[in-house]
């Protein structure tokens, strides 16, 4: 019985020796879920913009990515490149807007002009609205409604 | 529809009914099995999943592939796949192993895992083996038995081939959708059970869109005795199988009738061969090509003292070739970013040739003292392999690549050493268990390194990298016979699987498993009934699952299972064959996330399985008898986590099969999916932008589903001679 003890004993301290561990702080893992598990990665785009739309109506890339973006303006009027925020369900103390950073935004650039911009992808997933930053083209469809998926 | 409660319940009343009374067939014993000359070297059963099950059990339902076979094995759940070459999920013990990639398989002693397949980790695709061959299965649920090698995080299966019934076998099947099958066996009357020949050759246009397949398999083993005491078993396979794939279709196309459930997308999913350009004449995009060629061969040697020794060397060469895409159009080219989007077909390849031998040897065994015996085995094993792999996204309509994302010449070692060690104390007490370690080297060349983004001016791309590391194995089970019926038992372990080239890091090559387990085992009338009750937890360091937009499996964070397991097989008459199992698990990430547990998609909480075949002489004609088989399996899957919030409908899945011989002819038929329900084999959530009209649509999330076979009826005759 005594060894019978001590098994049960030595089973149920195995048993009991799993944990969970805590996302790091900062990476947005404490409020957001990450569904796929997967973070970060390099990406590159070229995207060629013009009058009519972007020449890539969708990008992806994961969480946390590095991106570099090159925007070239093959229009007659300026064109840019900006991706809107999205609400995101999130708990008490956590933002409840997920945003690019600054530095993904491309200004209106002139006729044949090019910008490339380095940034990361935010934590929280999902599907991001890009469009050009001149207001202008803010009644064009084409030029607003481009997707940025986050995974 | 049964609900997963009430399913649940009846299942936990058949087996508490059923503990008292009876169980599955533990392994035999090392008393039973060192007297057959040519056996394979078997041991004390380590943990309360180390079954064998016989050539009655594993055809006791229909199962038209081998790999369906593991579904007789308590907890175990393969699903019934129509297309040929890739492997099948299996479900065991909290884990949807994707082409079997977390169960070390085995042919003899032949191992059939490749460790670093670019298809997932340890892919094993058993279904080169011909299934009237297969004379048992050894199953070891978990990472118990210090023989078990790389991949065996969940346990492993060791296919044991031979032919009980002597001469010649022809067997022809027809059935639904056009499929084909013809199978051939020569077993010589006077050989041994392990001598045969056989081929079989299947094809079939496939149900619904796109599932056209064709395969065709040789397996070929000679036994024989050398000299008075050895046994010489010699093995060779060779297969070859191709498949067209529809890919999955989104629910809410479903749902809104734009799409059949067992329908394709036009959309990327089209190839026009050269001379074709309209949909008449296109051919399916993804799709699957395979082939294995396997030597192998065992030698047994009993020694003048008592000890058994055995040395088993083998060859394989495996290629694989598959076509998926199962996001629509929302990749971008990394090599080339000016590109426009050509589509997610994504092309993966991997052609491995490998070599390895495995040697043991088991002592007679030794008495210390009145009370205690014990059997020592030390064994080693070498297995080392070169794989040319890579990952691309094709152009549907020309099958052109267009991003490469992952090329790699991989160079493996896996150099292993145990001690096994069997006690048997005072007669009731049994401790067995030792220690294995790996070393496990890998060579990588990487053909893309400094491509994307550039290394810099001057700097070619590709790089050249090695990673090594020890994966330390303690394993060990003990086990208490109070009486025959109740026997409790308790198992703990550490397993490995490697990782992927992609994960290399500068740390070790392999993500570590951690396993235990304990429960009871019953044994009545023996073997006639058997049960066994366990409850588990298993620990992985880096879970693998499934990522649409990285075109396969990837590894990601640690997760948990906890669950519980129970088993009852009954043999009441010699006509009569019943048994169920019953598991109930989870599994979750470690990673906290809002609001609760973050699961691992596509584990069922719940998985029963019940199988009944009765058998046996119905008559006689001109004094021949008329003998009858039937027998039905049903299988119940619940509470799968698609995502942390949306569950899979529950599958109820019910199999029959019947059949009548008179002498040297037989007439089988077999139903799959007899209820004719419209589910789903996989589901996965995730955002893509099929469309079933011309142009691009924007992308959304969505389910999406790969559907499982219609009802499937199967007649085959059979002649013996």
């Amino acid at each position: 019985m005594a060894r019978a003890a001590v098994l049960l004993l030595a089973f149920t301290a195995l048993f009991r020796c799993s944990g969970v561990s805590v996302p790091a702080a900062g990476d947005g893992g404490s409020c957001f879920p990450d569904s796929d598990g997967l973070t970060g990665g390099d990406y590159v785009f070229d995207l060629t913009v013009d009058d009519t739309g972007f020449s890539k109506n969708i990008l992806t890339t994961q969480n946390l990515a590095h991106v570099t973006l090159t925007v070239k303006n093959a229009g007659t009027t300026a064109h840019g490149f900006e991706v809107e925020c999205k609400p995101v369900t999130a708990p008490a103390g956590c933002a409840r807007t997920s945003c690019f950073p600054a530095a993904s935004t491309v200004v209106p650039l002139a006729p044949g002009a090019s910008q490339t911009v380095v940034f990361a992808t935010p934590y929280p997933e999902g599907i991001y609205t890009f469009r050009s930053s001149a207001p202008a083209d803010r009644a064009v469809k084409a030029l607003s409604d481009g997707q940025f998926i986050v995974m | 529809m049964r609900s997963v409660e009430t399913s649940l319940a009846l299942g936990a009343l058949f087996l508490v009914g059923s503990t008292a009374a009876a169980q599955v067939a533990p392994s035999p014993t090392d008393e039973e099995s060192v007297q057959v000359r040519g056996a394979a070297l078997r041991s004390a059963p380590r943990g309360l999943g180390d079954v064998r099950i016989d050539r009655e059990q594993l055809t006791d339902s229909p199962r038209q592939q081998t790999s369906e076979m593991l579904s007789a094995a308590p907890g175990f759940f393969v699903d019934h796949e129509d297309g040929e070459g890739l492997g099948n999920d299996v479900y065991l013990r909290g884990f949807d192993l994707d082409s079997g990639s977390g169960i070390e398989m085995k042919v003899g002693q032949v191992p059939i895992n490749v460790p670093l397949h670019i298809h997932g980790q340890g892919y094993a695709d058993v279904n080169f083996i011909i299934p009237e061959v297969v004379r048992s299965i050894r199953v070891l649920e978990g990472p118990y038995d210090p023989r078990q090698g790389d991949a065996a995080i969940v346990g492993s299966a060791t296919f044991d081939l031979g032919v009980l019934e002597r001469g010649y076998q022809l067997k022809t099947t027809f059935g639904s959708f056009g499929q084909a099958r013809v199978v051939g066996i020569l077993a010589p009357r006077g050989a041994s059970e392990d001598t045969f020949l056989a081929f079989s050759l299947r094809e079939t246009p496939g149900f619904g869109q796109d599932r056209a397949s064709q395969s065709a398999s040789v397996n070929a083993q000679y036994g024989t005795d050398l000299g008075t005491s050895d046994h010489l078993r010699v093995l060779a396979t060779a297969y070859a199988a191709k498949g067209a794939l529809p890919g999955v279709v989104r629910q809410d196309d479903v749902n809104a009738g734009r799409i059949d459930y067992y329908g394709a997308y036009p959309s990327f999913n089209s190839y026009f061969p050269p001379g074709c350009s309209n949909a008449a004449c296109a051919e399916p995009a993804q799709g699957v090509q395979a082939a294995r060629v396997i030597f192998g061969a065992e030698l047994d040697h009993p020694t003048p003292g008592g000890a058994r020794v055995e040395v088993a060397p083998w060859l394989m060469w495996t290629d694989f070739r598959a076509r998926q895409n199962y996001t629509g159009n929302i990749d971008s080219s990394n090599q080339n970013p000016q590109l426009g989007n050509l589509g997610d077909l994504w092309q993966t390849t991997n052609v491995e040739t490998a070599a390895g031998v495995t040697t043991r040897v088991r002592s007679a065994p030794v008495h210390l003292g009145r009370s205690v015996e014990a059997v020592v085995e030390p064994g080693v094993s070498m297995r080392a392999g070169h794989t040319d792999q890579s990952k691309s996204l094709l152009d549907p309509t020309n099958l052109t690549t267009w991003d490469q994302r992952t090329s790699y010449g991989l160079d493996t070692l896996d150099v292993a050493a145990y001690l096994d060690l069997d006690i048997r104390m005072w007669k009731r007490l049994r401790v067995s268990g030792g220690a294995r370690a790996d070393y496990l080297a890998v060579l990588v060349r990487d053909y893309l390194a400094g491509g994307v983004p550039t290394a810099g001016q001057g700097t070619a791309p590709g790089s050249l990298r090695d990673v090594a590391g020890v994966a330390p194995g303690p394993r060990g089970t003990v086990s208490y016979e109070i009486v025959p019926e109740l026997v409790p038992v308790v198992s703990a372990g550490e397993g490995f699987r490697s990782l992927d080239a992609g994960s290399f890091g500068s740390g070790s090559p392999y993500s570590q498993v951690t396993s235990v387990e304990g429960g009871l085992r019953s044994d009545v009338l023996r073997g006639r009934f058997t049960t066994t009750l366990a409850v588990f937890q298993t620990n992985v360091a880096n879970e693998l699952v499934f990522e649409a937009a990285a075109g396969g499996l990837t590894t990601e964070n640690a997760s948990t299972r906890r669950g519980f397991v129970g088993s009852f097989v009954a043999k009441p008459a010699r006509w009569l064959l019943a048994s169920t199992a019953l598991s109930v698990q989870s599994a979750t990430f470690d990673t906290l996330v809002t609001g609760g547990s973050h699961w691992v998609p596509n584990v069922p909480a719940v998985l029963w399985r019940t199988d009944v075949n009765a058998h046996g002489e119905l008559f006689r004609v001109r004094g021949a008898p008329v003998t009858a088989r039937a027998g039905v399996g049903f299988t119940l899957l619940g509470g799968r986590h698609v995502t942390d919030t949306i569950l899979a409908p529950t599958n109820d899945v019910l199999n029959a099969l019947v059949s009548a011989r008179y002498r040297w002819v037989e007439v089988g038929f077999d139903l799959y999916n007899v209820l004719g329900l419209k589910y789903a084999d996989d589901e996965e959530y995730y955002v893509s932008n099929w469309s079933t009209r011309p142009g691009p649509a924007p992308a959304s999330q969505a389910v999406h589903i790969t559907a499982a076979p219609p009802r499937t009826a199967l007649g085959t005759v059979s002649l013996y001679f």
